[in-house]
């Protein structure tokens, strides 16, 4: 071959002279990782095939320096943990991580290979946006990326990681994904910058305080998860990619576990108080009951009054949701209403089961909450609840009041199955305020009205606010010890394995948004 | 022999009276309330009476009418209240008394007369007992606080006359803090008790703290039992205390209990009391005040003399002689007492909530360990933080030393922090162990709080690194097989 | 085979430094010398660590994704595990930092003061309960976001407080 062979080495020592030390270093000294280490860290070793590394830039005056193969991104396929994954890490170090036409081309071949092939995608996200000289081309790059990203949801999972500056345009393709993960202290994601910020409102903001990952892990709700640095959020990437199918025909993966299925937990008959006002802290109830007691949480710190996550039952990988008592009494508002509605439509697409732990005493009050349209982020759920034809299973641990009730998965609107704890109270409100407008006129009457009210508080609970009430009407599948919980759930859902159901055909449903 | 005893506290001290009264025959009484219903000390007691249902504004143990009528209405012969709550609450003594209920302790015009510092003081003034030099009344106003003073010398405390625990006082060094201090002084000392009397005293820096411990029966004779070191305090607060004082002589020693015995025969006193003195480093001493209850850390006088002092405040009570005479009292060995308390010593002793999940608790025979918990109990902001008293007994202070550090090695307490690391650090520090600590020992003597070992730092990395590892490799499986009805559905449904 | 990860104990307390290599998955490798330990779970439900013949009680008391608090023999210690470039990016973002700030905890609901756990000038970390919050019939925790001083308590026991009013200032440390 002797000519031919030589001209292809040397053109590949030409792209290792791109990755010299000064490429690493520069990124190091901004206390992020390159996007080639963060490909090295995220695919197991030695599967990484890049593809079009060579590209150039399509804008001329670029082209001529020999420092831009690959137009500031690497973009390829490889194996994550032993299954078949494509990613593109966009390179802050060529360019600016800009994107340009072909950086864009690169980006939307390889989602077409994941759609075609069924593979998870995953991008990591580090850029500068998009590339002012090339003008309506880099647009329209950014377009047929978030085309392909609509094409794609819920088909494969698509998981974006912010590792850098997202922002413009480009926040919207990590917003049209399933997942999005965020680099403390190095990321950013924002529609307009602090520059323009400043000129347009002569507000003085920095980047982290505008869109950094505590804002958007914490506040806005955005990032589903923010870690502390580039690699612990590549590690939970392939813990969370450990969780998800590669489409969403396939089931996600089964993991055989040794932890048995019939294993008893007392210590679940002592966790919720015996008094109904104090709180306890759902995620122990869940981690008692979950394979290995392993919970990897989804969205930690936004709305934490609603805990989300994924975890396995007897080996099955299952959608974990639960009101958290011990923030805001677990009750449902806008934010814990629209992360659980989007975390049940992630699970529905993927064919996810759904196991809920509920005790909620109603949606939270005020006209801060109304005026900002809880009634229809409230809905969202119940919609989302309603719709999704996974195996849905329910257990009431104590209250249950209301419309929450029926929100979160009662068998009304489809659950499967649902449990109650002995502890569980479902009823229409809670004891003070139904004795309070059932028994107006004696109250107001009675001579000591303090005494009346508990007494009669006490039968209501008796009476009405328990669950063998529904149980006996079947709305309740089965009042059960808790110390069994594990094994009830797991029981149920191996019943539910082979679960098919449909719904009536249509363009598309209309989720309140 | 009094037949019935209703206990009116709760915890480690409701336990120990317990304790004693059922190996007396007598019936032993608690109280539950709403706040615990399934504490350890219920199982304590003979018969448990429930806290009747109230608006909560009164705390049950502090709640006198009610505890009254519990009394009454079961037919209970005589009540014990411990230490803190009403122990020494002089009106509840006397309603005690308007009914007809023992109360077992002193006279309510004793716990009265001791309980106002100022009377004390007049008390002790008549008895000639060694008091720091200051005012024997109230400071009419700050020009009289100032002309004491300048008798007196700088520095002097101000301090409240009907009540301690640090509120009301404040501490002098110059004449110019003087009219600023006394301000301050007078307006906590009304917040906190009601009353804005102060009084002024010289100021010791840094002394010891030694408190005798006398008992009395209602036929004149008095007995001292010895003292106590409680030097190692912080805020105020006694931690660790131990019997006999490395710093007595038998000298220094017959002198302050003839102090003691002197006051107590002053005022007649009847049942357990604890003198408390100052000690400066010249070996003279000083009263400070009379404590007319059992204290939390008698059981190193039980350990050191043998003798029950629960028992004798129940024989006191019936109107018994003392079993013992002064020359009977004989002092053995040495004793410690640490007292563990749920909180994290790293971050300035604060409490440290939840619930305790496990105990493991040192054995021996030498080894006492009084406590009102136990595995599955919950710490709550509603009540203190101690876990358990450790009391360790040697033959000499080092021998209890070493015993005492042994027992905390083997004491394992998990789900809450605790001071156990603390108390060893105390029992490995060099001052500690010479004796000679004064009540600055905490804070100018030890370097760090709790006892680190480089060992247990190694093991704390090893253990992080390998939780680590284990959290983050995620469980993979090639597993995927679907079954062929649900996958043609599937499709179908799409 | 694989030259095996290496990972660093950082505490941020006295800035120790334990560097591990971890090999196939299983090993751990101290100063090039491999360490044998055996952790055991006893039937009292005591975790013991088990090295060079001596056994260590140890607990777990928190864990926030790479930071992990344990005890051993009641003293807790705080190790944050790393890798040689992260301990470098975390000790360079920590002085480039802005770190000074008070931080306000407000009330997420309006509702009473039930309790208040901390004094002025007291140390909390990340997680520890500042006060107890009663609304909707229900005890809520209100819990330190930072760690810090308590630099001033602006409510007492008992008060009643509307959303968002401050409740504590914390000096962020």
């Amino acid at each position: 071959m002797g000519k031919a062979y030589d001209k292809f080495i040397e053109r590949q020592q030409l792209l290792e002279k791109q990755y010299d030390d000064a490429y690493y270093e520069k990124q190091h000294n901004r206390g992020k990782l390159t996007a080639r280490e963060r490909i090295a860290l995220l695919f197991d070793e030695g599967t990484f095939e890049e593809l079009d590394a060579f590209a150039p830039p399509a804008s001329v005056s670029f082209g001529k320096s020999t420092k831009a193969f690959g137009d500031g991104v690497i973009t390829g396929y490889g194996k994550v943990n032993g299954r078949q994954v494509y990613a593109f890490a966009q390179d802050f170090s060529v360019l600016g991580g800009s994107l340009g036409a072909v950086h864009a081309a690169k980006i939307i071949k390889i989602q077409d290979m994941a759609l075609k092939t069924g593979c998870p995608i995953i991008g990591l996200i580090d850029s500068g946006g998009a590339r002012i000289q090339e003008g309506v081309q880099s647009l329209n790059g950014y377009a047929g990326i978030f085309r392909r990203n609509v094409l794609s949801s819920g088909v494969i999972p698509q998981i974006s990681v912010i590792m850098g500056p997202a922002a413009g345009g480009a926040v919207y393709s990590p917003a049209l994904t399933d997942f999005i993960f965020m680099s403390a202290g190095t990321s950013y994601m924002f529609v307009t910058g602090p520059d323009v910020v400043k000129q347009v409102l002569n507000e003085s903001v920095s980047p982290e305080e505008l869109g950094g990952a505590s804002i958007h892990s914490t506040r806005s709700g955005v990032a589903d998860f923010a870690f502390n640095d580039d690699e612990n959020t590549i590690l939970g990437v392939k813990m969370l990619l450990s969780f998800l199918p590669s489409n969403n025909i396939e089931n996600p993966p089964f993991v055989a576990s040794d932890d048995p299925i019939t294993r008893i937990e007392p210590s679940l008959r002592d966790i919720v108080p015996d008094d109904p006002d104090k709180p306890y802290d759902v995620k122990e109830v869940i981690k008692l009951v979950v394979d290995h007691g392993r919970f990897f949480e989804v969205g930690e710190n936004f709305a934490p009054n609603f805990v989300t996550g994924f975890a396995r039952m007897g080996g099955q990988v299952v959608g974990i949701l639960a009101n958290q008592p011990r923030i805001m009494a677990g009750t449902l508002d806008i934010s814990s209403s629209t992360k659980g509605a989007r975390f049940i439509n992630i699970c529905d697409s993927f064919n996810i089961p759904l196991i809920t732990f509920e005790d909620v005493p109603g949606f939270l009050p005020g006209t801060d909450q109304e005026h900002n349209a809880i009634i229809k982020h409230g809905a969202k759920l119940l919609y989302a609840y309603t719709y999704a034809t996974v195996p849905k299973i329910t257990v009431v641990l104590r209250k249950s009041y209301g419309g929450a009730y029926i929100v979160m998965n009662s068998k009304g609107i489809g659950g499967d199955f649902s449990f109650a704890w002995p502890t569980a109270e479902i009823a229409v409100m809670g004891p003070e305020g139904a004795i309070a407008v059932l028994y107006r006129k004696e109250l107001a009457e009675a001579a000591d009205p303090v005494a009346l009210k508990k007494q009669l508080a006490q039968k209501y609970r008796e009476d009405i606010a328990n669950p063998y009430i529904a149980e006996e009407k079947g709305f309740i599948d089965e009042v059960i010890d808790p110390a069994t919980t594990r094994l009830k759930v797991i029981r149920a859902l191996q019943s539910l394995e082979k679960k098919s159901i449909s719904i009536p055909k249509r363009k598309h449903g209309n989720i309140p948004l | 022999m009094i037949k019935s005893i209703l206990i009116v506290n709760r915890g480690e001290i409701a336990c120990r009276i317990a304790r004693t009264a059922r190996r007396m025959g007598i019936v032993t009484f608690g109280i539950r309330t709403r706040k615990e219903p399934n504490a350890v000390y219920l199982s304590a007691v003979d018969k448990i009476l429930d806290f009747p249902d109230t608006d909560g504004k009164v705390a049950e143990f502090l709640d006198i009418e009610n505890l009254i009528a519990l009394a009454k209405n079961n037919k209970i012969e005589a009540v014990h209240p411990g230490y803190g709550y009403l122990a020494e609450n002089a009106h509840f003594a006397k309603r005690c008394r308007e009914e007809g209920i023992k109360y077992i302790g002193p006279a309510p015009e004793v716990i009265q007369a001791m309980g106002d510092k100022i009377m004390a003081k007049k008390i002790a003034a008549k008895c000639k007992v060694p008091m720091l030099g200051g005012s024997l009344d109230s400071v009419k106003d700050v020009a009289e606080a100032a002309k004491l003073a300048q008798k007196v010398g700088f520095p002097v405390i101000i301090k409240a006359a009907a009540g301690g625990g640090g509120r009301g006082m404040r501490i002098v060094r110059t004449e110019a803090e003087l009219p600023v201090m006394f301000k301050l002084a007078t307006s906590e000392a009304q917040s906190a008790f009601g009353d804005p009397s102060v009084f002024i005293e010289k100021y010791l820096e840094n002394p010891k703290h030694i408190e005798f411990q006398v008992v009395a029966d209602s036929h004149g004779n008095v007995v001292h039992l010895g003292e106590r070191e409680c030097s190692v305090q912080r805020k105020h607060q006694k931690l660790l205390e131990e019997a006999p004082s490395p710093a007595l002589d038998e000298k220094l020693r017959a002198k302050m209990a003839k102090a003691a015995v002197a006051l107590a025969k002053e005022v007649q006193y009847e049942s357990l009391g604890t003198v408390e003195f100052l000690l400066d480093k010249f070996g003279n001493f000083f009263f400070m005040e009379m404590n007319t209850r059992i204290q939390v850390e008698h059981p190193v006088t039980e350990a050191i003399t043998g003798l029950d002092l629960v028992e004798l405040q129940i024989r006191i009570a019936s109107g018994e002689k003392l079993p013992v005479t002064q020359k009977e009292v004989s002092l053995n060995g040495w004793a410690i007492e640490c007292r563990i308390n749920a909180e994290d010593v790293q971050s300035g002793f604060a409490p440290s909530m939840g619930t305790i999940r496990r105990m493991r608790l040192p054995q021996g025979n030498n080894i006492r360990i009084d406590t009102g918990i136990m595995e599955g109990s919950e710490i709550t902001p509603y009540f203190d933080s101690m876990v358990a008293k450790l009391i360790v007994h040697g033959k000499t202070r080092k021998e209890a030393i070493e015993s005492t550090l042994q027992a905390l090695r083997q004491f394992h307490v998990k789900g809450i922090k605790t001071t156990i690391p603390f108390c060893k650090a105390v029992m490995l520090n060099k001052v500690y162990r010479n004796g000679s600590f004064d009540t600055s020992f905490i804070e100018t003597e030890m370097d760090s709080m709790v006892h680190r070992e480089e060992k247990e730092e190694f093991i704390a990395a090893l253990l992080a690194t390998y939780f680590y590892t284990h959290e983050t490799t995620p469980v993979v499986s090639s597993e995927s097989s679907i079954d062929p009805w649900v996958l043609k559905r599937r499709i179908k449904h799409l | 085979m694989s030259t095996g990860k290496k990972l660093i104990a950082h505490s941020a307390e006295n800035n120790a430094q334990h560097e591990f290599t971890f090999k196939n998955d299983y090993d751990f490798y101290y100063k090039n010398q491999k360490l044998k330990f055996d952790i055991i779970e006893e039937a009292d439900g005591f975790t013991l660590v088990s090295i060079q013949g001596v056994k260590y009680p140890v607990e777990i008391v928190s864990q926030k994704q790479n930071t992990y608090e344990i005890l051993v023999n009641g003293v807790s210690y705080t190790f944050s595990i790393e890798t040689p470039f992260s301990l470098k990016r975390k000790l360079m973002l920590a002085n480039n930092a802005d770190k000074s700030g008070k931080v306000k905890v407000k009330a997420p609901m309006p509702g009473k003061i039930l309790d208040i756990l901390v004094m002025t000038g007291q140390k909390v970390n990340k997680g520890d309960t500042l006060l107890i919050l009663e609304a909707m019939k229900m005890q809520n925790t209100i819990m330190a976001q930072n760690a810090g001083i308590v630099q001033s308590i602006s409510v007492k026991a008992n008060d009643i407080v509307a959303k968002d009013d401050v409740l504590v200032e914390i000096n962020q440390e």
